[in-house]
């Protein structure tokens, strides 16, 4: 019924606003591509180099690399990789950073103390720089990399949900279902959160954005996914030597989508914030 | 035995730095089945004075009594649970906003009389009804209802575990006047049918005494006076409750300017002043009100005031 | 009562988005005579704030007036093509529900009220000075030296609300809008307002139009009294006729429930019923079949408006 209710209110929201339109149509496009679409196309990792640095056509609608793998296959293969990784990480960041905010706000004292104390730490630390020392320290695969940023989002939820904790307590609402039995834990999860996290839910879809640049980043400086894997970060770092030698396709098609799906999930972060305040 | 009975209670908030005394030595009874109204304007801590009673906030220092056992010490907490329940101002901001009404009333069947699910919402129906919700309301949310079915909601709610006290922390503010009479009704027809004991808590001097037996008049964290309705309005002692009446609006009558009795403002809950705390605004002030206390004194049979110029 | 020469004069005014049957204000007419306090009452929803914000020129986007005049003096503020009042300071000024809203908590009290009169009556720095502490002290604030020295924060309601007073005074307002401006204050700061609104009216000369949902203190301040409900205006009449006289059936049902916690005989037929005539019958015990036309508003005596099909001469 919940569930009904919140995708009722989804649509209706995304017809009236144009930019939430836009952002959604971007991220469908790109889902459902990156989904069907490689079903009928190349496979990104074939190689044949006799037709290597083929410009855009319509045969190979954003070109060949020096490989002469097909771009746009590869670029829809990136695609699910990447906004698969995003995803991810924006939710983990969130379910971690709300148990923990939800601990923090609700128990308070020393727990809190400490909760809050690492979060500062850890947000001492700019995004992708804390990556690249966690990648450093527990070493380099997709998984580790993803993990890495995963723990620099979790204190921005944190300390959403910690306030909006700390709000929602005050209010007669709980008080009420205090005195109604409620336990404290039945009082932080059923009670408060639902109350509480509308905000980290805005949050997420911004993180995830934040998240593709961020992998697509360390990807390009050679941290976490590798060559040969078709990564929009490592397409970008591999064709972009072949800029000087005019060969200008190769980088362009996944650098605009690092931007097209970063700037999707801000347009619909962005309305649903203010929608929210 | 007294229903509540209520010894020397203190409740500070802040730091020692910047200390609030928001009660500042409360003494109060409530017996079974009646209704004490509880009259203050802002500041007076008459809302603090009722959360503490209901349990959600622990004094300072003093102590609580609930049919005997001291419900202010920690371990005592659980003994009221919902014997004590309270029905908030602002019904709209006392029910989550998130689900509906009647999985909210049907809460404290489950978690307090221990039902299951069924069981508990079948109660839970009959409850709405018996404060004439139709079971077409079960499913809505807060946001789908009015303010004076909201409120009649939260009564459903407080009445569901049968509690021997219902603490009522101004129920009609945010009602429109016209409400106000539907919900008085609905109160005191529980009241007459299961014998629960209220604390009728209020700045609406018209409103309480049509509800209660005895008042309490609040000023500044202490009870100024304390009597029956009939001796607060007919035999009023008190400077302060004098002012609240006087001052009070009414309908009717010429429309002449009012006597303010009352000078000034309520002094803040941080700088309270030594001697009586009326001492900065009113009328009979003296040398000896400046210096000492006064304390609550029974001035003739049932009828308590705390000032020196009463004899 | 005689009725004084009109200061303002409101006739027919409707307010809405575009639709007429769903009006937030239809056809509102009503009078304010020079030094008079006229009280405007209503529930939620009756449409006195937005009456207000109308008359303010204040009204939030979508909202238009959409028909009616209100004139000043005799002069009609509506420009036809702009659909709302432009009005100057002279003419209307108001005060809020919520003091501390409504001033600036990032100033201090003394720029704010200098501001308002350098802005308004056109002063100088140092004359604005000495103007705002004779205007804080007109109001009844002790020591308007160190309160003009503090931060909104710093003061108690009662008295940000006499600030806001001195502010309105400021620009010599014909007339002084105050919509619930002691809603929220303690009984005994209320009395204070109460009293400072008529010493104001007394020594300046400028009607007061009081809104407020609380009947019995329209009872205590004003000489006459203004009933709406859901935008339409019920009953228009002097105070004492209004509490010994009331014609309609929505003022006889106001004035029971303030007067007594009698049993309720509580009629709904539901939000929808004749929508299209009088608003106020689907809650009215004596609701008839004309009812689903709009009442007019008719004169009964020269103090005494009523919009009701029940009431002509001969049920007087």
């Amino acid at each position: 019924m919940q569930t009904q209710a919140i995708s009722k209110v989804v649509v209706t929201k995304v017809r009236s606003q144009p930019m939430l339109l836009t952002g959604f149509a971007i991220l469908l496009i790109l889902i459902f591509s990156a989904i069907v679409l490689p079903i009928f196309l190349r496979d990104p990792l074939a190689t044949d180099v006799s037709i290597a640095f083929q410009p855009p056509s319509l045969r190979f609608f954003f070109g060949t690399d020096k490989f002469g793998r097909d771009i746009f296959s590869r670029c829809l293969s990136a695609a699910r990789m990447d906004i698969a990784i995003g995803l991810s990480i924006a939710f983990v960041a969130m379910v971690i950073g709300v148990i923990l905010g939800i601990i923090a706000g609700a128990v308070g004292g020393r727990v809190d103390e400490v909760i809050m104390r690492s979060t500062d730490l850890i947000l001492a630390f700019p995004g992708f720089v804390l990556a690249l020392v966690i990648v450093a320290v527990i070493g380099d695969s997709v998984l580790k990399v993803s993990i890495a940023v995963t723990v620099g989002f979790i204190p921005y939820f944190v300390r959403l949900i910690r306030s909006e904790v700390l709000l929602q307590r005050e209010l007669d609402y709980v008080s009420a279902a205090k005195l109604v039995g409620n336990s404290r834990t039945r009082l932080a999860y059923f009670h408060i959160l639902p109350n509480a996290i509308g905000s980290s839910v805005v949050q997420a879809t911004l993180v995830a954005g934040w998240s593709i640049n961020t992998v697509a980043g360390l990807a390009f400086l050679g941290v976490g996914i590798r060559p040969p894997t078709a990564e929009w970060g490592v397409m970008v770092a591999e064709g972009a030597n072949d800029i000087a030698t005019g060969f200008w396709w190769t980088s362009l098609a996944p650098g605009a989508l690092i931007v097209i799906a970063s700037l999707a999930f801000h347009l619909i972060g962005d309305q649903l914030s203010e929608e929210t305040t | 035995m007294a229903l509540i009975e209520v010894n020397e209670l203190i409740k500070n908030f802040g730091s020692r730095r910047n200390l609030s005394t928001v009660i500042r030595g409360v003494d109060l009874r409530i017996e079974k089945g009646e209704t004490v109204g509880l009259v203050g304007e802002s500041g007076s801590g008459k809302t603090t004075l009722g959360r503490m009673v209901a349990g959600l906030i622990q004094p300072t220092s003093g102590k609580i009594f609930f049919e005997g056992v001291d419900i202010s010490r920690r371990e005592n907490r659980m003994h009221a649970l919902g014997r004590i329940q309270m029905v908030f101002q602002n019904p709209i901001q006392s029910l989550n906003r998130q689900f509906s009404v009647g999985l909210q009333v049907a809460e404290p069947f489950r978690l307090l009389k221990k039902l299951e699910k069924s069981e508990a919402v079948e109660h839970a129906r009959a409850s709405m009804n018996s404060v004439d919700l139709e079971d077409k309301y079960f499913k809505r949310k807060p946001s789908q209802m009015s303010g004076g079915q909201l409120q009649r909601v939260a009564i459903a709610r407080a009445l569901a575990s049968q509690p021997e006290l219902i603490v009522l922390d101004e129920p009609t503010a945010s009602l429109d006047k016209t409400i106000h009479a539907v919900i008085i009704e609905l109160l005191l027809s529980v009241q007459r049918e299961s014998g629960v004991s209220f604390l009728f808590i209020t700045h609406d001097l018209t409103l309480v005494r049509s509800i209660s037996s005895r008042i309490g008049v609040m000023y500044l964290g202490r009870i100024v006076e304390l009597a029956t309705a009939e001796q607060l309005f007919q035999n009023t002692l008190h400077p302060y409750t004098k002012a609240l009446l006087s001052a009070a609006p009414k309908v009717g009558g010429s429309a002449r300017p009012k006597k303010i009795t009352l000078i000034g403002e309520t002094p803040s809950a941080r700088a309270v002043p030594f001697g009586c705390s009326l001492q900065n605004r009113c009328p009979l002030v003296h040398e000896r009100c400046r210096v000492e206390m006064p304390k609550l004194i029974e001035v003739t049979h049932g009828h308590h005031v705390e000032c020196f110029a009463v004899k | 009562m005689k009725k004084r020469p009109d200061v303002l004069c409101v006739d027919g005014l409707s307010v809405g988005i575009g639709d007429q049957n769903d009006s937030i204000l239809k056809n509102v007419c009503f009078s304010v005579g020079e030094g008079e306090i006229v009280g405007l009452v209503g529930e939620s929803g009756s449409g006195k704030t937005m009456l207000s914000l109308a008359l303010m020129g204040l009204l939030p986007k979508p909202l238009q007036i959409s028909s009616g005049k209100v004139k000043v003096d005799g002069q009609d503020l509506i420009i036809d093509k702009s659909k709302r009042v432009e009005r100057t300071a002279s003419q209307l000024a108001m005060v809020f529900q919520n003091p501390k809203n409504a001033l600036n908590p990032t100033m201090r009290i003394g720029s704010q009220v200098e501001r308002s009169l350098r802005i308004n009556q056109k002063l100088n720095k140092k004359d604005a000075r000495l103007k705002s502490l004779e205007s804080l002290s007109d109001v009844g604030l002790p020591d308007p030296e160190q309160v003009s020295k503090k931060y909104p924060h710093q003061l108690s309601g009662g008295m940000c609300q006499r600030v806001v007073i001195a502010m309105a005074l400021a620009c010599r307002p014909r007339i002084l809008i105050a919509d619930e401006p002691t809603t929220g204050l303690d009984v005994t700061i209320q009395a204070q307002i109460f009293d400072l609104i008529r010493k104001v009216r007394d020594e300046t000369g400028c009607s007061v139009i009081f809104i407020s949902h609380d009947l019995a203190a329209i009872s205590e301040l004003c000489g006459y009294v203004a009933v709406l409900y859901r935008g339409q205006l019920m009953e228009f009449t002097t105070r004492d006729q209004l509490f010994e006289k009331s014609l309609h059936p929505y003022t006889k049902l106001l004035i029971s429930s303030v007067t007594s916690i009698a049993k309720p005989k509580v009629v709904d037929r539901g939000p929808d019923y004749f929508s299209n005539g009088c608003r106020f019958a689907h809650r009215c015990p004596e609701a008839i079949e004309f009812c689903a036309e709009t009442p007019k508003l008719q004169k009964f005596n020269t103090t005494h408006y009523v919009s009701c099909h029940l009431v002509n001469d001969k049920t007087y």
